[in-house]
């Protein structure tokens, strides 16, 4: 399944969304949307939230699913929380490449 | 270590790679498991230390001493050292983290940080012998500074290398140190390095403090080196020393017989009481009258001491060589 971008290929900017389709009766909706800030994690990283509510938010578990050790998860989850912090209060910044 | 791509680890379960195992464990283990395997590494290197008195007395020092402890003792050395550098690590993450952690993977990470040590137990066990016998050898040499006292030249070559692979495991283990601090605090950069430095000196302090607290609750305390057997067999330096000036001084007052009774037997016979006087009479006759002693050395010549009195005469200065034996007595006597 194809990737959905969250940053502009020329500019680097955030991308909104304009238009949304239903695939059961075609229908098309347009506006300007902006991305839930999950949306704007990688997918790497959306992943690893995902099998973290999976988990029931358990660090443990998750550090006994992928091998590492409780620190290691607990740094990937406070880089992501850092991650997000940093967008939440720069909403317009763009993101480096 | 770090994967070429850090993402990769978040979504699938990793792999274990040597290099990360090697220089990074803390990356796939900490906490309790960590803490079980360090801690079983650490008492296992203080029972090694106990059979051979080899004392790991600090976070980083370690010592192989006259010093005997009992056992639990030995235990407690490597249990204090890890337990200092895991609390200042354990403040030092709590003041300058920004994000929580458990005391569980500090407390964990520094024990198995430690797994080099057995290493350089081993290496230590097996060279003890002549890490013992070289300083011996060094502390008689500092006390007896006029004493030819010879090392092996065996020993040096397996002090150095110990030396040298001793060093290398030594970093190996403040490398994992830091990481362990790194990884289970969570803080990098100059910050990570910076406390990390501090809280390793003042550990190695306080555990320093707690071996002198060891030395205390058992009531042992270093001891000089043993003497070898050549030299418990021998009178002290100090006293050959004196005791060569002492019949030199029999020469000058010219009491031969309490000179020739010290005399080896062997040495009687071929030095009588008076072809002593003789000779004596005949080296004042060369160089003149006896003025004063200048000083007195002494040396090791296999199983015999040599003590050297320095005598000025009116016209020359005169080198007084006595051999003593094991049983203190003259085997030989020449003016040089």
């Amino acid at each position: 399944m194809k990737r959905m971008p969250t940053t502009c290929p020329s500019c680097a900017g955030k991308l909104s969304v304009k238009r949304l389709r239903c695939e059961a009766c075609e229908t098309e909706v347009e506006g300007l949307y902006s991305l839930p800030a999950l949306a704007n994690l990688d997918h790497e990283e959306q992943e690893f939230i995902l099998k973290f509510i999976q988990a029931s938010g358990s660090l443990k578990a998750m550090a006994d699913h992928m091998n590492l050790s409780y620190p290691t998860v607990r740094s990937l989850l406070d880089a992501i929380i850092e991650k997000l912090n940093e967008k939440k209060s720069s909403p317009n910044k763009k993101d480096k490449k | 270590m770090t994967s070429a791509n850090p993402h990769e680890e978040l979504a699938t379960p990793s792999r274990y790679r040597i290099t990360t195992l090697l220089f990074n464990p803390f990356h796939y283990v900490a906490g309790g498991k960590a803490l079980l395997i360090g801690l079983a590494v650490i008492l296992f290197i203080g029972w090694l230390g106990s059979l051979k008195n080899i004392h790991f007395n600090g976070v980083l020092s370690l010592h192989v001493l006259h010093l005997t402890f009992p056992l639990w003792a030995f235990l407690a050395e490597g249990v204090i050292a890890w337990v200092s550098m895991a609390v200042l690590l354990l403040i030092a993450g709590k003041i300058f983290s920004k994000t929580s952690f458990r005391a569980i993977d500090v407390f964990g990470t520094q024990a198995l940080a430690r797994w080099p040590s057995l290493f350089t137990g081993l290496l230590l066990f097996v060279s003890a012998d002549a890490l013992m016998r070289l300083g011996d050898r060094k502390v008689q040499q500092i006390r007896h500074p006029e004493a030819a006292i010879d090392s092996s030249v065996m020993d040096i070559v397996v002090v150095v290398l110990v030396v040298i692979v001793g060093i290398s495991l030594v970093c190996w283990m403040v490398y994992l140190m830091y990481k362990g601090y790194s990884v289970s605090c969570n803080i990098k950069g100059g910050r990570a390095i910076g406390t990390f430095i501090v809280a390793l000196i003042l550990a190695e302090l306080l555990a320093q403090g707690g071996f002198q607290g060891l030395m205390a609750v058992t009531q042992q305390h270093i001891t000089p080196p043993a003497m070898t057997a050549s030299q418990t067999a021998a009178p002290a330096m100090e006293s050959l020393q004196q005791s060569g000036e002492q019949f030199v001084d029999l020469l000058v007052r010219e009491d031969f017989d309490a000179a020739v009774a010290q005399f080896h037997p062997v040495m009687k016979k071929g030095l009588s009481e008076p072809a002593l006087r003789k000779a004596w009479r005949d080296l004042m006759t060369q160089c003149g009258p006896y003025q004063k002693q200048l000083g007195s050395r002494t040396a090791t010549q296999g199983d015999y001491r040599v003590a050297f009195v320095t005598c000025q005469f009116e016209r020359a200065t005169v080198d007084v060589k006595i051999v003593f034996d094991a049983n203190d007595q003259i085997t030989g006597l020449w003016f040089q």
